[in-house]
């Protein structure tokens, strides 16, 4: 990825932005080694999950063009899980790397089932925590709600 | 309720003060500039006049202060103490006039709103304007412990494609900091509690041993810690976190059922300028502008405003602060039946409610205080104390922020999305250029801009509908100014003239060097 640019932001727990402005002279080696030079390449985003330190794919989404901005929407596999972007191409052999996004650490799914709870001690603080005003509004003047 | 049979309960309690950078010399009164004095006169030096009382009372406690580097700033810089006692004299004619109105009730009011304008100008005038000093001495006592956040409050998650734009704005509000205080605050607080992976690291890199987080970050974190959100954290970093409690925050913050609601206490949006007679504004030569002359109170629903009585408003911020104690002290046993471990509560506020939403706020804060202080069982501590201890549980933060829902929509909303992909690409060509001496100047100013532009309070603006098409001018123009910079650096033709006229305009980080922000990884 060394003269493009990748942006990728968790924006809500529903969805991440992923932005990507691919430089001319990049796209067209990109067109050449994807299709050589006839046709438009097949782009994906491909998102990772990471555990320790082995990486597997939890999702797949085709995308196109040299400049677009992306919404990815969250599937339950994405829950409570250390993941990362990968911005990619189709070439004969498989697929090659344009760019990768900074590791994002998703919070569990909320509300959290009981599955998601880490054992008693975590059920039964959760219960009490006050989790459940996170949507209330604030008082005047907090500046994020 | 109180006595032996209460658990010994640790309290934190932070208040956050942060004003976006503002400064329009052409006009007397700027709308944008008056944020600051309101604030001023209601919030940070009532806040600080609490606190010096509460210190000459031998009360024993400690409160940590953030404030932000735009704000540090702002207070240390003659132009503004010079237009906010221009400010003062006029709010006190205004209200010397609202005295001598024929409403008992209302003459009752502007009394006491000018009396306690008068008890502010004369602080001020103590001080000979040195807010700076005021805070430093009470760090020096030990009643607050001063922290600081990113340079310009940007929201550090919308910035995670580059990690230098980040210790951009850590380093810059750090060294900020230290060149008016005169040291490096070991806390740093993380602009809307807002935290994605990795910045436990790269804090502790900048030299921070703590931050706070909201609840959120630690009930949907995928390690959960055996204590919850009630005891110091630790990240695999080494960055020690302390975590909202929303219980108790909430019977302050929330909008539906937090104390500043109450019907008693001052209503905070009608201004009575807005109701004065032309002749009395032409008089003292100002336009009609929201000065800050609230004379009525919350009371209730669609009902006609009640003239405010401040007698009914501070009986209760009293009451208000005893029932406080009582949540502490009841929170505090459904908390250890649970964790069989002395609680730890987490309050932080931004400094403003107290005060400026909340005008009884203040009072409030110096009772509840008082309180605490007086109680066998609770302890108001500092971050350093708690740490000191050396208990931390480990902790593996979820990404979260104190917005809405916990997430980042409100800076991230659809209106301005496109600002970030913007700011990557002009950080990456202002960090393409070598920077040569004779460029320096150029360069710095190009990341003074960027830095600017990452504001949160322009995004927040936006997504709210107030104040947006300012918002939307200070946004563009910063990133305009940033692009035309950069651009001209890059033709090797700078315009030194534009640089020099935006560096005037725009005065603060003076200690920016053009490498700031950069590492070695």
């Amino acid at each position: 990825m060394s003269d493009s640019l990748l942006v990728v932001l968790l924006k809500d727990f529903k969805n991440i932005f992923v932005s990507w402005q691919i430089e001319k002279s990049e796209w067209k080696r990109i067109r050449s080694d994807s299709t050589g030079g006839r046709d438009e390449p097949s782009l994906f985003i491909e998102v990772f999950s990471v555990e320790d330190t082995a990486e597997r794919k939890i999702d797949e989404i085709a995308v196109f063009d040299r400049v677009n901005n992306w919404h990815v929407f969250m599937r339950d596999e994405y829950y409570g899980r250390r993941i990362f972007l990968r911005l990619t191409y189709g070439t004969s052999s498989g697929t090659s790397i344009i760019g990768e996004s900074e590791m994002i650490d998703i919070p569990v799914k909320y509300p959290p089932d009981e599955s998601q709870l880490s054992g008693r001690l975590h059920g039964e603080l959760f219960a009490i925590s006050g989790m459940e005003t996170l949507n209330d509004d604030s008082s005047e003047g907090i500046s994020s709600r | 309720m109180r006595g032996s049979e209460n658990i010994k309960t640790e309290l934190i309690l932070l208040l956050h003060a942060h004003l976006p950078y503002v400064r329009i010399p052409h006009k007397r009164f700027p709308l944008q500039e008056i944020w600051l004095y309101q604030i001023l006169t209601e919030s940070y030096i009532p806040l600080l006049l609490s606190l010096k009382e509460l210190l000459r009372g031998g009360y024993a406690f400690t409160v940590t202060f953030s404030l932000s580097p735009t704000l540090i700033s702002m207070l240390d810089d003659d132009y503004y103490q010079t237009r906010y006692r221009d400010y003062l004299r006029i709010v006190l004619r205004l209200l010397e006039n609202l005295s001598r109105g024929k409403n008992p009730d209302a003459y009752h009011a502007a009394s006491y709103l000018r009396m306690r304008v008068e008890e502010v100008l004369r602080f001020y005038e103590n001080i000979n304007g040195d807010l700076i000093g005021s805070f430093k001495s009470l760090s020096d006592s030990g009643v607050i412990q001063l922290i600081t956040t990113c340079a310009t409050h940007a929201v550090l998650p919308a910035f995670r494609f580059n990690e230098d734009l980040i210790r951009l704005q850590i380093d810059t509000g750090l060294a900020e900091f230290d060149s008016r205080f005169g040291f490096t605050p070991r806390g740093f607080w993380l602009p809307e509690m807002g935290y994605s992976a990795g910045l436990d690291r790269v804090l502790v890199d900048s030299g921070i041993a703590y931050t706070f987080l909201d609840a959120g970050s630690i009930y949907l974190s995928r390690k959960f810690p055996e204590r919850g959100n009630f005891s110091p954290l630790i990240s695999d970093s080494g960055l020690c976190i302390f975590s909202r409690d929303m219980v108790l925050s909430n019977v302050i913050w929330s909008g539906r059922l937090g104390y500043p609601g109450d019907f008693r206490y001052r209503e905070f949006h009608y201004d009575y300028t807005y109701s004065m007679d032309d002749r009395d504004l032409e008089k003292l030569g100002i336009e009609r502008l929201p000065f800050g002359l609230k004379l009525f109170r919350v009371t209730g629903g669609d009902e006609t405003k009640d003239i405010y009585d401040p007698d009914m408003a501070l009986r209760l911020s009293g009451d208000h602060a005893e029932d406080f104690v009582d949540r502490i002290f009841r929170r505090a046993r459904e908390v250890h039946r649970i964790i069989r471990h002395t609680p730890l509560f987490t309050l932080p506020f931004d400094a403003e409610l107290f005060g400026h939403w909340w005008y009884e706020g203040p009072d409030f804060l110096k009772r509840l205080i008082r309180e605490i202080s007086r109680s066998n069982a609770l302890r108001l501590l500092s971050p350093e104390e708690m740490i000191a201890r050396g208990d931390a549980e480990s902790i593996q933060p979820a990404e979260f922020s104190w917005g809405r829902g916990g997430a980042f929509a409100t800076w991230l909303n659809p209106e301005c999305l496109w600002i970030y992909p913007r700011i990557a690409d002009l950080y990456e060509r202002l960090r393409g250029i070598i920077a040569v001496d004779q460029l320096k100047p150029a360069i710095i100013q190009a990341m003074r801009e960027l830095l600017l532009a990452q504001s949160s309070d322009w995004t927040f603006l936006i997504d709210k509908k107030s104040f947006d098409g300012y918002a939307r001018e200070r946004l563009e123009g910063h990133l305009d100014a940033a692009e035309r910079i950069i651009r001209s650096v890059e033709s090797g033709n700078v315009d030194w003239e534009f640089v020099g006229e935006r560096e005037q305009s725009y005065p603060l980080f003076r200690s920016l060097s053009s490498e700031q922000g950069k590492r070695d990884r």
